[in-house]
């Protein structure tokens, strides 16, 4: 009986050992990359920061086919990144604008033709129209600073386990979320992008680091 | 009555794997009216890495290029490889996606006119009980001489195995998922007439 108990008790354990495995196995993790920083000098408290609304993109993983973005929160997803934008860049001293002061919505236009870009833009990447676009801009203000984000999103598949083969597969849905710092002369201050292997979802706690994540190599301008 | 149900069943399998078997999948893009059998010689450049997550290391070479080339071959078509990719290969993955004919002209070598890219956008393997990894690829085929993109798809692949063999076999499932991911991709180009 002793034995059967001692039995018991190192075959729970081994379930245990085995359930915090899998479950930390199917946590999706978050990866950072392509980090850019321009010398800290250039960043100052002079740079007027203004935010384009976040894009947001959400497709089929296997055939591309564009997906409303409303059917996964979207504008509570659009929400939250400003939010966080904002809350970031006022927290590192960032001397951040409503476009609306500029020139009494004269950029209007332009800002939305640029917040369309985003998918470029917040790599850095800056097509000629983009540069046509900032060009104008720096000519009524040369300390501009445009704040670019993408939320690219591929919806794929979930996971699947076959009880006849023992096959498994994970989902395979992802968010890439983007972000830049383009100055009007088209120098590239910062940049940072954050991979998620999950569809974002405000409740899940990883995609709310990810979004921290995201702007945490942002660097702190010295107060004057 | 249940023989005649069983049939039915039989017979809407059979039908069904026939009709699967027959089938070109279809690509996200193809130029529309645009024979094969015109498709005189295929050049593939270079692979593109466009992963943000490079964890895993890939040979390229072996697991995209080569790999695609057999595949194409045995569909009929006549295939080389490049080493010249001729135009700037940083890109991005929407670049290829709307890519000017200026920059399709500059790809490969100077005299090639149909040039195949190849990219390998994603490639994860998880441990989980068991294994699982996840690959993702996209190709796109040019002529360079109208400055149009002929062909464009993505391929996925999903694969993993559950229980001890799975996490014993984990370093295997990505290469597993990257050629899963390539069949599907070219399972879109139809095989060249005769």
């Amino acid at each position: 009986m002793k034995r059967l108990l001692k039995f018991g008790f190192i075959a729970n354990r081994c379930f245990l050992f085995i359930l915090i495995f899998f479950l930390y196995g199917c946590s999706p993790k978050i990866v950072q990359s392509l980090q850019t920083q321009t010398d800290m000098t250039k960043l100052s408290s002079t740079l007027k920061i203004v935010s384009l609304n976040p894009l947001l993109t959400f497709e089929r993983i296997n055939d591309e086919t564009v997906l409303n973005p409303e059917d996964y929160n979207g504008t509570e997803i659009e929400a939250k990144m400003i939010q966080i934008s904002s809350n970031q860049l006022v927290n590192k001293n960032f001397n951040v604008v409503n476009p609306e002061e500029i020139e009494n919505g004269q950029f209007d236009e332009q800002f939305s033709r640029l917040q369309k870009m985003s998918s470029k833009l917040s790599v850095g990447y800056l097509s000629p129209e983009a540069k046509e676009i900032l060009k104008q801009l720096s000519s009524f203000d040369e300390n501009l600073v445009i704040l670019s984000q993408y939320l690219y999103v591929k919806v794929g598949q979930s996971g699947t386990w076959n009880a006849y083969s023992g096959a498994i597969t994970s989902s395979n849905s992802s968010s890439l979320l983007k972000v830049s710092l383009v100055q009007c002369n088209g120098e590239v201050l910062w940049k940072n992008q954050v991979l998620l292997r999950q569809i974002p979802n405000l409740n899940d706690e990883k995609f709310k680091e990810s979004l921290d994540i995201l702007y945490s190599t942002l660097p702190k301008i010295k107060e004057d | 009555m249940l023989q005649k149900s069983l049939k039915v069943v039989v017979t809407s399998i059979i039908l069904m794997m026939v009709f699967s078997c027959g089938t070109v999948k279809k690509a996200i893009y193809s130029l529309p009216d645009f024979p094969p059998s015109t498709l005189s010689e295929i050049i593939i450049l270079p692979p593109v890495d466009l992963r943000v997550d490079k964890k895993i290391n890939v040979n390229l070479e072996r697991q995209i290029r080569k790999a695609s080339e057999r595949a194409i071959v045995k569909k009929g078509y006549n295939v080389t490889t490049s080493e010249d990719f001729g135009a700037d290969n940083q890109i991005l993955e929407e670049d290829l996606k709307t890519s000017n004919s200026d920059w399709i002209k500059q790809l490969g070598p100077t005299n090639s006119r149909y040039v195949m890219v190849l990219c390998l956008v994603d490639v994860v393997s998880k441990l989980t009980f068991g294994s699982t990894a996840n690959a993702e690829v996209a190709g796109y085929l040019y002529d360079k001489e109208s400055g149009n993109i002929i062909w464009r798809d993505k391929g996925v692949g999903k694969t993993g195995q559950g229980g001890l063999i799975g996490m014993a076999t984990k370093g295997l499932m990505d290469e597993d998922a990257i050629a899963l991911a390539l069949n599907n991709l070219l399972a879109s180009i139809p095989k060249k007439p005769k």
